[in-house]
């Protein structure tokens, strides 16, 4: 199957998902030893 | 899964790190759209995408797991000068071969690259391979990748191994791809460029996000371990990276690679 899609589209989707996972790293990431984690930051502002 | 060519999925991912891959689909509740506000999803919403981790519990490492139903038309982007790859070579565009069966992430760096023997031997036993001549041994093309991760935790003599590449390729599924400290996102880490003048990083982790337009699904997976700065791409707000140890304060990292030019090395 085909899709009609232009694959720059598919290449600018593909950087925004690139984009949406890294950040979901960051924030679903906890602290270990001498690495502290962003939860850690917000944690703190709250 | 239906595919494209190498050089239309060069295109579709240049730019973007990480791995990235399309495919129409037929309908699917897993994925998002991008008009709706809601943005989570995984990239095993992507039909025929298997994910699995296998996770150290001795140290901050493990590896992960990505299996395809078939093969999967894969290519490469090197952007760092020093990558650690198992048959990178392989998807260089003017390789011959398109296609992979599996891929693994792994922690370990270069000591991690053994754990490649667990996915061939994974794959060998379930006879999934091109037929290269020998039709009772298909040949499994198996890519990998590793991170830098034994200066995480106490001991580096830990790292992944054939058996845990094994058990990642045991534990993959369709389900949501777990993230954070996971898989090969349990020992990676950001913000380590200045480690040497004073400032501490911050721990990365292992990500994943889908997108839906139409038909299509793009789904995205990604392991942080940077030497440089991790930014909200919609604020464009550092969100994790260096710090003035054992500050808790976010650094940029140009500012603090300006500021150690006048500092002597430790």
């Amino acid at each position: 199957m085909k899709s009609e899609l232009s694959v720059s589209v598919v290449g600018s989707l593909a950087a925004e998902a690139v984009s949406e996972a890294a950040m979901r790293a960051v924030k679903a990431a906890h602290s270990i030893e001498g690495w502290p984690a962003y939860r850690d930051y917000t944690a703190k502002l709250s | 899964m239906s595919r494209v060519n190498r050089r239309e999925f060069n295109h579709a991912v240049l730019g973007a790190l990480g791995a990235g891959l399309a495919a129409p689909l037929a309908a699917r509740s897993g994925a998002h759209t991008v008009a709706g506000e809601e943005r989570r999803g995984s990239i095993t919403d992507v039909p025929g995408m298997h994910v699995g981790h296998y996770t150290d519990t001795r140290r901050p490492t493990g590896c992960t797991a990505i299996l395809f139903d078939g093969e999967a038309t894969a290519a490469v982007d090197y952007d760092g000068s020093a990558p650690g790859s198992y048959l990178g070579a392989l998807l260089k565009p003017v390789s011959p071969v398109t296609n992979i069966h599996a891929m693994l992430l792994t922690g370990g760096g270069l000591m991690g690259l053994p754990a490649m023997a667990g996915m061939v031997r994974f794959m060998e036993e379930r006879k999934i391979g091109f037929n290269w001549g020998t039709p009772e041994v298909p040949i499994p093309i198996t890519v990998g990748a590793v991170i830098a991760d034994l200066e995480v935790g106490d001991d580096p003599h830990i790292r992944p191994d054939a058996e845990a590449a094994y058990k990642a390729c045991l534990a993959a599924s369709t389900a949501p791809v777990d993230e954070g400290n996971v898989g090969v996102g349990a020992g990676g880490t950001v913000g380590k460029m200045l480690l040497n003048h004073g400032y501490g990083g911050m721990k990365g982790g292992l990500g994943t996000a889908s997108l839906r337009v139409g038909d299509v699904v793009v789904g995205a997976m990604i392991v942080l371990n940077s030497v440089g700065d991790i930014l909200d791409w919609r604020t464009a707000k550092i969100i994790a990276g260096a710090r003035r140890a054992p500050s808790t304060r976010i650094i940029p990292t140009a500012t603090a690679t300006a500021r150690s030019r006048s500092r002597p090395t430790k």
